[in-house]
């Protein structure tokens, strides 16, 4: 039987989780196969803490935060943007595929756009098949 | 006697921890004690003996201390004080416990990453064209973890695949094309000095038959981390462990003792300083081959500090454990030391020592500066 495939997504505490509370009251399931984290900020997610989530086994890794120009901590995407490009360096010489990270961010009232990105990025993520490391 | 008690009376008496005369010549010379932390080897031994290892002062002790060998060998006794720390560590991750590291645990992942079975790595995107390496054959130049570095220090801009590039150039300069491997895994020294010895253990084991599968019968490394591991580690986990291991200054200095060799080295009017690693030193003494060979590049001047004379001092941390306020302290002191000779550079024999040290050279704001270089790229530098 195919493993099922394991994402981890870690949402900052403002617009995303608010779009995350948005899904559950409009009734739209998250995919079984993320597991959500809450993070106070999406620049929490180190380099370190995305390379764990890699070495514990998941297959793919998404951080979800918020606008640019929305940011409560005024600089969480830009950092969470260099921390994925770093990540995804190491990814490369690592011999995985580096859209297993992504970054993806969104305004408070997007439930619907967060649910589709998450059913898109498993769908991505079992093209890929699990990851040489947790497989 | 608990199992738990049994063991750690084994490490007591294995590490000759009995042994101890109480002098206190470990605490002179230890680095950390120098920081004026209150850091006692002595003291974190009998504590050990009295109250077990779960005594917070051992526990602090054990994921502070740099495992950089300088007891050891002041030690009149024979104490064997690194790698009672090292087991110490075992016992506190056998217990469950996580350890205690620096950069967020991102080196260990890697580590780990590295150590399964399926991983398939793109490690060799860094090498010119016109390097000559094989895929397949007898001798293996061994990169170690290089290209990670230079991705996850990127903040500190350096370069650390130059070391692996000149080695290859001083390679192919003596005849060699060594194989160099896509999927070569890490050398497993940090996991087993930070106390995994399972995960070494399986890492070990892999890397070997992958190494084997390729026909390698030598590795040559420039790593002295990786030199130690595979000369000393490696064969006490690995079954009929046959490689053969050579460091690059081996071979550089074979090469320099014949009369007509390969280098025609060109003139260098520089003055450096030497920073000796605490693996090549300590651990296998040799800690000539960086004189000898710097001692041959024509118009090098080398100006010791006082400390790398009677045995070096450490570069701040070591198998990315506990990095705080006393490696700071110890890189400052040994970048002062540096800076006081008054020379154009700082060489180093241990990729590590060149970034920590560089870290703290950030920090130096008004005290000056001085390049870091490796050996290695220095004397590619006098290559004609
Ligand atoms: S140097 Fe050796 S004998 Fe002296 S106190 Fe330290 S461990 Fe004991
Ligand atoms: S190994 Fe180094 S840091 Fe640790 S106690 Fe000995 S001298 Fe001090």
């Amino acid at each position: 039987m195919r493993q099922r495939i394991k994402v981890l997504a870690f949402l900052c505490n403002w617009a995303p989780w608010s779009c995350y509370t948005g899904m559950g009251e409009q009734g739209m399931p998250v995919p079984g196969e993320v597991n959500v984290i809450r993070v106070m900020c999406a620049a929490r997610v180190s380099t370190a803490l995305l390379l764990k989530a890699f070495e514990k086994g998941a297959d793919g890794v998404l951080i979800v935060g918020c606008r640019t120009d929305n940011c409560q901590h005024g600089t969480g995407p830009d950092l969470a943007e260099r921390n994925i490009d770093h990540t995804r360096e190491i990814l490369d010489i690592l011999g995985l595929e580096r859209e297993r990270v992504q970054f993806t961010y969104y305004l408070a009232h997007e439930s619907e756009k967060l649910s589709s990105d998450l059913h898109r990025f498993v769908e991505k993520m079992e093209t890929f098949g699990k990851s040489p490391v947790s497989g | 006697m608990t199992d738990y008690d049994r063991d750690l009376s084994l490490i007591i008496k294995e590490t000759g921890i009995y042994q101890c005369l109480d002098c206190g010549k470990c605490t002179g010379a230890c680095p950390v004690a120098e920081t004026g932390k209150p850091f006692s080897p002595r003291l974190a031994a009998s504590r050990v003996i009295e109250r077990g290892d779960s005594d917070p002062y051992v526990q602090d002790f054990i994921w502070t201390c740099l495992t950089c060998g300088r007891c050891d060998d002041r030690c009149p006794s024979g104490v064997k004080f690194s790698n009672f720390v090292r087991l110490l560590r075992s016992r506190w991750i056998d217990s469950g416990k996580p350890g205690i590291y620096s950069h967020g645990g991102a080196m260990f992942s890697l580590m780990r990453m590295m150590s399964s079975p399926g991983i398939r790595q793109n490690r060799k995107g860094f090498i010119p064209a016109e390097v000559k390496t094989l895929s397949e054959g007898k001798v293996m130049y061994f990169v170690g973890c290089l290209p990670y570095f230079d991705v996850f220090f990127k903040n500190l801009n350096l370069n650390m695949v130059r070391i692996a590039v000149n080695s290859l150039k001083i390679l192919n300069r003596c005849n060699i094309e060594p194989v160099v491997l896509d999927n070569e895994r890490c050398c497993g020294h940090d996991l087993f000095w930070a106390g995994d010895q399972k995960g070494f253990a399986g890492l070990a084991k892999e890397s070997y038959e992958d190494i084997k599968d390729h026909g390698v019968e030598e590795i040559i490394t420039s790593c002295p981390e990786c030199f130690y591991s595979f000369n000393e580690i490696f064969p006490q986990v690995v079954e009929g462990f046959d490689l053969k291991i050579t460091h690059i200054y081996e071979l550089i200095e074979e090469q320099l003792k014949k009369e007509t060799n390969n280098f025609g080295l060109k003139l260098l009017p520089l003055q450096a300083t030497l920073k000796d690693s605490c693996r090549l030193s300590y651990y296998k003494n040799t800690s000539q081959a960086l004189r000898n060979i710097s001692g041959q590049i024509p118009g090098l001047d080398i100006i010791e500090t006082p400390d790398s004379k009677i045995g070096d001092f450490c570069c701040g941390n070591s198998a990315w454990v506990g990095c705080g306020a006393h490696s700071k302290s110890i890189q400052m002191k040994r970048l002062k030391a540096s800076l006081a000779t008054g020379s154009d550079l700082l060489v180093t024999s241990c990729p590590k020592c060149l970034i920590h040290l560089q870290c703290t050279m950030k920090d130096f704001c008004d005290d000056g500066s001085i390049e870091i270089k490796d050996m290695v790229s220095l004397f590619a530098d006098a290559l004609d």
